[in-house]
């Protein structure tokens, strides 16, 4: 069975206070009569002792110290076998001294300490202590003391005790409570600290107002928890960064498989073909008897094998090209445009470019890389020769905009910027343009989307502008 | 045969044996020490033949050893009214009978009860000397023991002479011949009785020696009065 600390502590407390005023009481009750005795007893003793020159010198006992030591004792000074002197109550008369001697000498509890000799009786409530004190020869201080026993105080005591014995349960029993909640509430109150610590939840701060060893106790827990909550912060970074760590090893994994089976679906098809006409050649066999003719589009596959390779190649560099703090003026896409505008041409596509000059947080190379691949994107699905680029200017941001006539299905366009995703396989590429854009969009943090707009396709991309300082 | 000759040899054994404790007179010397007995409260001990045999007495020889232990710081003081108590207990030991061992003995009452029905009127030196005294006996527990001169002189209450000294040797000392070939007891007799037997003697003193012998013979009867 769990006993909570307060109670164990509470019950401990009253019980041990309890006990110590019981047995203090019923100490002081018994021995309150004999102490009144004993003491009663010690004085008449040292008056006696520091008396006793005195009397020698024939000092009358009433010029010493014995007249004021016990209003209960009779000292008597008797020398050569008669009284010489009596002051005090008369109880002890002349006659009875011998009797006196005798009950003295034959008394069992018969004390001697030098020339004092004592002992103590109780008789019918009256404690009698009779000395003798011996100066020499025939020369004698014969001392009785009467006391009333206390027994009627001792019952006026223990009726008292018992008032007094119920106000000082009442006491214990408060300053029991006390003391027992100021040891267990501290305790509690670490106990649910300890518990929320444990559940890992480092909101809660310990306080308590205390200057004791709780004090120190709770300073080392917030530390410890403090050092906890750092640590398990930095363990939870360093798992998030792990875990981010290997979602980019697979899709990593996944890119690696997707170009080997690109390369092996895209590049064996030119290359078979690149095969079958040279060996057409070699063996002069039907129209490529005539290799002058046909050398070059040899070389037209081979271009394309490049073609597909370089975009490959960027797809793989991308993230190695990039830098955070990376700055470029759109002005300068007009000149890297020019390759773009020559292969619209020989497509019978028109491109108007309208470019508003401006700084922008990306790198001019990637930035020709994600125009030049919308655009051709454009220029290959657009259904009325003409591509529009155009660049809308605003106070943080620039907006790229690529259009061009056409539509696209809406499931196509959750999908087209996966990577090797094609509209219309009858279009060359390897439906990387836009994974690329995707690409470069996301390292830079921008906005990119794709969609239908009255019959138009409109691709656009949202740069930064770098930050005015 | 055997059987009687074991028997003569348990006769001859039985015989040894007998002789063996007969009566053996010891040679007794003036210069040995005499043992006070706190059971009996005497200088008991000494031997039949001893000249101070018949001269110890309880009340003087309890005197003696509380003196002789106050000397050696046995004891801090007398205990207060010794002579007084010892002449008390005297005499209740005339009136009584009651041995100075059983005397003391008594508790105070018991003694008060006893004073009273022989008349004697019990002082409060008295019960003070008598408590004193029995208190001093117990606090002495180690062996007194005094020369024969020194008790002599604690009896007569002054010092001996050489020449009275040199008496109680050779009465002494006669005084063992005496009682090895005759037997005589020395309190039975006067001095003429004694010196006849020491004339009888083979090695009877000279006239010189007689006259030391008769002045320690009297000391001797002095102490036995």
């Amino acid at each position: 069975m769990k006993i909570s600390i307060f109670i164990k502590t509470f019950f401990i407390l009253l019980l041990s206070f309890s006990f110590l005023f019981i047995a203090s009481t019923y100490y002081f009750n018994n021995r309150f009569s004999q102490k009144y005795v004993e003491e009663n007893i010690r004085i008449v003793k040292e008056a006696i002792i520091n008396s006793a020159e005195e009397i020698k010198n024939n000092t009358t006992l009433n010029q010493t110290l014995l007249d004021n030591a016990s209003s209960e004792t009779q000292f008597i000074l008797y020398q050569n076998n008669q009284v010489v002197e009596m002051i005090g109550p008369q109880t002890l008369r002349e006659d009875q001294i011998i009797l006196f001697l005798i009950e003295l000498y034959d008394s069992k509890a018969l004390i001697t300490e030098g020339n004092l000799s004592y002992t103590i009786a109780l008789s019918e409530d009256i404690y009698s202590v009779s000395y003798i004190y011996k100066f020499g020869q025939s020369d004698y201080l014969l001392v009785l003391t009467k006391i009333q026993s206390l027994r009627n105080i001792d019952k006026v005591m223990e009726d008292i005790t018992i008032t007094q014995a119920l106000f000082i349960f009442f006491t214990i029993t408060i300053i029991s409570l006390l003391i027992s909640l100021n040891i267990a509430n501290p305790i509690k109150r670490i106990n649910r600290y300890a518990k929320s610590i444990s559940q890992l939840d480092f909101s809660k701060e310990l306080v308590l107002k205390r200057k004791d060893e709780f004090s120190d106790l709770i300073s080392s827990l917030n530390e410890m928890a403090f050092n906890l909550k750092n640590t398990y912060a930095k363990l939870n970074d360093a798992n998030k960064r792990l875990l981010k760590d290997i979602e980019f090893e697979k899709q990593q994994e996944k890119k690696k498989k997707a170009l080997i089976m690109t390369i092996n679906h895209e590049i064996r098809t030119p290359l078979s073909v690149i095969k079958g006409m040279i060996e057409g050649m070699i063996d002069g066999i039907g129209r490529y008897k005539h290799k002058d003719n046909y050398l070059k589009e040899v070389l037209v596959q081979i271009n394309s094998i490049e073609d597909m390779i370089k975009d490959l190649t960027y797809s793989l560099k991308l993230e190695d090209k990039a830098k955070k703090d990376d700055l470029c003026q759109l002005s300068a896409l007009n000149q890297n445009l020019l390759g773009v505008i020559e292969y619209a041409r020989q497509k019978k596509v028109r491109v108007s470019v309208d470019i508003e000059d401006s700084q922008v947080n990306i790198n001019e190379e990637l930035l020709s890389i994600m125009i030049i691949n919308l655009m051709k994107n454009a220029i290959n699905y657009t259904e009325n020769s003409l591509v529009v680029l155009q660049t809308k200017n605003y106070h943080d941001k620039v907006e790229i905009i690529v259009k061009n006539k056409g539509f696209i299905k809406e499931s196509d366009l959750d999908k087209i910027f996966e990577p090797y995703y094609r509209l219309d396989f009858s279009e060359e590429g390897l439906g990387v343009g836009l994974f690329i854009v995707k690409q470069i969009c996301e390292i830079y943090n921008c906005d990119y989307k794709i969609y239908n707009d009255n019959s138009y396709v409109i691709a656009k991309v949202v740069l930064k502008k770098p930050l005015l300082t | 045969m055997k059987k009687i000759l074991v028997l003569l040899a348990l006769i001859l054994l039985m015989q040894f044996f007998g002789c063996s404790s007969a009566p053996y007179h010891d040679t007794v010397l003036f210069d040995r020490n005499l043992d006070y007995s706190y059971e009996n409260l005497n200088f008991d001990g000494l031997n039949q033949n001893d000249i101070l045999y018949y001269t110890v007495d309880d009340y003087i020889d309890l005197e003696i050893m509380i003196l002789e232990a106050l000397q050696r710081d046995m004891i801090e003081e007398k205990p207060l009214n010794l002579l007084l108590i010892l002449e008390t207990l005297e005499s209740l030991n005339s009136y009584s009978n009651i041995s100075l061992q059983r005397l003391l003995k008594l508790s105070t009452t018991e003694l008060y009860n006893l004073a009273m029905s022989h008349s004697v009127i019990l002082t409060v030196d008295d019960i003070v000397g008598f408590n004193d005294l029995k208190a001093t006996l117990n606090l002495l527990n180690e062996s007194i023991s005094i020369s024969k001169v020194d008790y002599i002189e604690y009896r007569l209450g002054r010092d001996l002479t050489e020449e009275e000294i040199e008496g109680f040797i050779e009465l002494q000392y006669y005084y063992n011949n005496i009682v090895m070939y005759n037997g005589q007891l020395l309190s039975d007799m006067n001095f003429e009785a004694f010196s006849s037997e020491l004339n009888n003697l083979y090695d009877s003193p000279n006239e010189e020696e007689l006259n030391r012998i008769e002045i320690a013979f009297e000391i001797l009867k002095l102490l036995q009065e």
